[in-house]
């Protein structure tokens, strides 16, 4: 017979299982963009699935695929959890037609978040392109609610067109706790915000480096601009945070998709410090 | 003469025995080629268990080309179970050595459950090796093996018929026994176990097995300072020209006995609702492996490509699990039909690096 005497003791944690979730509340958000509210099937599970803002999800549908996506909610609220997704290909288009009573799969949550614990006291600035705003929603909606625990918030963000800006219902409660400006690349007639690139705003806010931490998500274009005007207005690479997008399939450092160079965008990642990924070139594009 | 099955009939039954408890797989002829293969499902046990290297490493016994991750049915998911007991039997030094790190990888971090439920149930069984064409373990480290990398190893070193002396070679650890028949070594309790049927006389292992030493023995690498050479490499001309030459074929990572990585894919029968999630082989070196939904590729260059699979084995398995993720066996080259040869490559680095 098999000999299992070298069979490992502590029992093994299948990874690659997902737990069902159940579409509570969808609505497109802005063009191929859909929020969702959800809730675990698993009464357990819904009552002590824990994160931090910036980890993600592996999100699937059964027959479909599954792919990464980030928790848009903050880690306070209970009971159920939320995730904001752009139409980009197989899954996601298929993630589109859900219905409330509909589910997903899940499993996770997987990677860093923004170490919010450390930038207690600190004045945030949040910057965000496009859908980066779904992970920096779940931190900006977390600072929000633990008030006290932070200092003035800052969320700027930049859009294609005024369509595309995210939340926007939200950024009146945002607003009592600091500064909303939004920028948008183009605008039909009438507009009367701001038009151009998401530096502008930082020029328009003017922060001032000190106590001061920044959370950033958006395309790789928008890094390398944001970054460079951090710089010249003195933020320190250890006070810069952003989140990677990459490839990924697997979640857990196995699959390869994600690495660069030398780290897993899944498990050291994907929200790094401007520091940790200092000399590391095709981290940036 | 070929040491085989043939010239063995004892072993032959011992590993049909073995074959009614166990899934046996052992390197057999098919169609030309030595390939791993189930005991029971080929009467092709003929070839040299230590002849030429075999298409596929023997990693496929505990990570699948192809593998279920589960199943799911009306909105049920049942999950896969792995199977446990699996005997590989025939892997050469430079592959069991391999199999331990690649195990070691499996295990760090985040543990992968279906590769260890079949790797923790599974028994390995080593044999000689005459050095194969274009290989090179004493320079990537993965010449030897202490007891606890392997269960079982089968000396053939001073068998009739075992020809290592004509190529001045040795094998079975420092001096040349003279054993006249071949003997098993014990390398875990559960290999002793299996081998008291065997048709061999069995010792236990005292020390490390070597593979035989090149007869002519080049330079070792300097495999911990690759880590940093391979870094500074990046964006040499060097890759570039690599690029020139390499067809993107992917071929040299799906015969690395230490390439593992993976991609996923959902399958549904004629009724959507039932089917399952399998995850098969990928490789750096093909195109789609970094790019992403929109069409933005990360590694968009081949030279980067090639950069990457370089660095992923000198450089971050070195640097995470303290040994170099090429195991010197040149199947790499041996399958490569640009002839890529990863000797040339690690000199090129060394060179381009130097004078750094
Ligand atoms: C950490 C992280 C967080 C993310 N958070 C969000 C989010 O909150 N909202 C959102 O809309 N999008 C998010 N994305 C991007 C999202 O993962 C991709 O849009 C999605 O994978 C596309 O999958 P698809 O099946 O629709 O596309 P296809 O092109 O059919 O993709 C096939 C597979 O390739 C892989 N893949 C393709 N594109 C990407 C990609 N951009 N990133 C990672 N893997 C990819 C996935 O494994 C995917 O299943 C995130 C990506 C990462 C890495
Ligand atoms: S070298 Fe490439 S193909 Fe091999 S495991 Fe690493 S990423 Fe995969
Ligand atoms: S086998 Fe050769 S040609 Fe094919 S991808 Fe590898 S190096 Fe390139």
């Amino acid at each position: 017979m098999p000999d299992k005497t070298r069979q490992k003791e502590a029992p093994l944690r299948n990874e690659y299982l997902p737990d069902q979730a159940l579409v509570l509340e969808v609505r497109e958000l802005a063009p191929g963009i859909h929020h969702f509210v959800l809730e675990f099937v698993d009464p357990v599970l819904r009552e002590n699935f824990s994160f931090c803002s910036g980890q993600f999800l592996q999100v699937s549908l059964l027959g479909i695929g599954e792919s990464p996506i980030s928790i848009c909610s903050p880690p306070t609220q209970q009971g159920s959890f939320e995730l904001c997704v752009r139409e980009a290909g197989n899954l996601t288009q298929a993630l589109h037609r859900l219905q409330p009573g509909d589910s997903l799969w899940v499993r996770g949550p997987y990677g860093q978040g923004f170490p919010l614990a450390e930038m207690a006291g600190q004045d945030l600035i949040f910057i965000a392109g496009g859908i980066g705003l779904a992970p920096l929603r779940s931190a900006i909606d977390c600072a929000v609610c633990l008030n006290d625990e932070f200092g003035e918030l800052t969320v700027l963000h930049g859009a294609r067109s005024p369509d595309f800006l995210l939340f926007t219902d939200e950024y009146e409660t945002w607003r009592q706790s600091g500064r909303v400006e939004t920028i948008v690349d183009e605008a039909p007639p009438g507009w009367r915000g701001q038009i151009g690139v998401i530096t502008a705003l930082l020029d328009l806010v003017n922060p001032a480096p000190e106590n001061t931490s920044v959370l950033i998500c958006g395309p790789p274009v928008m890094f390398r601009f944001v970054l460079g005007r951090l710089k010249e207005l003195g933020f320190e690479d250890t006070r810069i945070f952003i989140s990677l997008e990459r490839h990924m399939r697997c979640g857990v450092g196995k699959c390869e998709h994600c690495v660069v160079e030398s780290f897993y965008t899944c498990r050291q990642g994907p929200v790094l410090s401007i520091e940790q990924i200092r000399g590391i070139s095709s981290a940036l594009r | 003469m070929a040491y085989g099955y043939d010239a063995h009939p004892a072993l032959r039954r011992w590993l049909l025995e073995l074959a009614a408890d166990y899934r046996v797989l052992v390197p057999a002829e098919k169609g030309g080629n030595r390939i791993f293969q189930e005991v029971g499902t080929t009467d092709a046990l003929v070839f040299g268990l230590a002849q030429d290297r075999t298409v596929l490493p023997a990693k496929k016994a505990f990570l699948p080309p192809e593998e279920m991750l589960f199943e799911f049915s009306a909105g049920r998911i049942l999950p896969a179970m792995p199977l446990d007991d699996t005997i590989v039997f025939g892997l050469h030094v430079c592959e069991l050595s391999a199999d331990r790190l690649l195990t070691a990888n499996m295990t760090h971090d985040r543990p992968d459950f279906h590769y260890l439920v079949r790797r923790n149930g599974g028994i390995i069984a080593g044999v000689s090796c005459r050095r194969t064409s274009g290989c090179f373990c004493e320079k990537t480290g993965h010449d030897q093996i202490v007891p606890g990398d392997f269960d079982l190893f089968l000396d053939l070193d001073g068998c009739p018929g075992w020809d290592s002396a004509g190529t001045g070679e040795q094998c079975g650890g420092g001096a040349k026994t003279s054993v006249a028949q071949p003997r098993l070594i014990a390398g875990s309790a559960a290999g002793r176990k299996l081998a008291a049927s065997a048709p061999f006389p069995l010792e236990n292992a005292t020390g490390a097995i070597r593979a035989p030493v090149a007869a002519a023995s080049s330079k070792t690498w300097p495999l911990d300072e690759l880590p940093a050479r391979i870094r500074d490499s990046f964006g040499a001309t060097i890759w570039d020209d690599l690029a020139a030459r390499c067809l993107g074929c992917g071929n040299c990572t799906i015969v690395c006995p230490l390439c593992y990585c993976f991609y996923t894919r959902d399958e549904t029968g004629l009724a959507p609702e039932t089917g399952r999630r399998l995850r098969l082989w990928d490789s750096c070196q093909l195109l789609a492996f970094a790019r992403v939904a929109g069409g933005h590729n990360f590694r968009e260059s081949r030279s980067e490509r090639i950069w990457y699979r370089f660095s992923h084995k000198f450089m971050r398995m070195q640097e995470t699990l303290g040994h170099a993720g090429c195991s010197g066996c040149g199947a790499c080259f041996h399958f490569c039909p640009a002839n890529i040869d990863p000797q040339q490559v690690i000199a090129d680095v060394l060179e381009v690096t130097d004078s750094a």
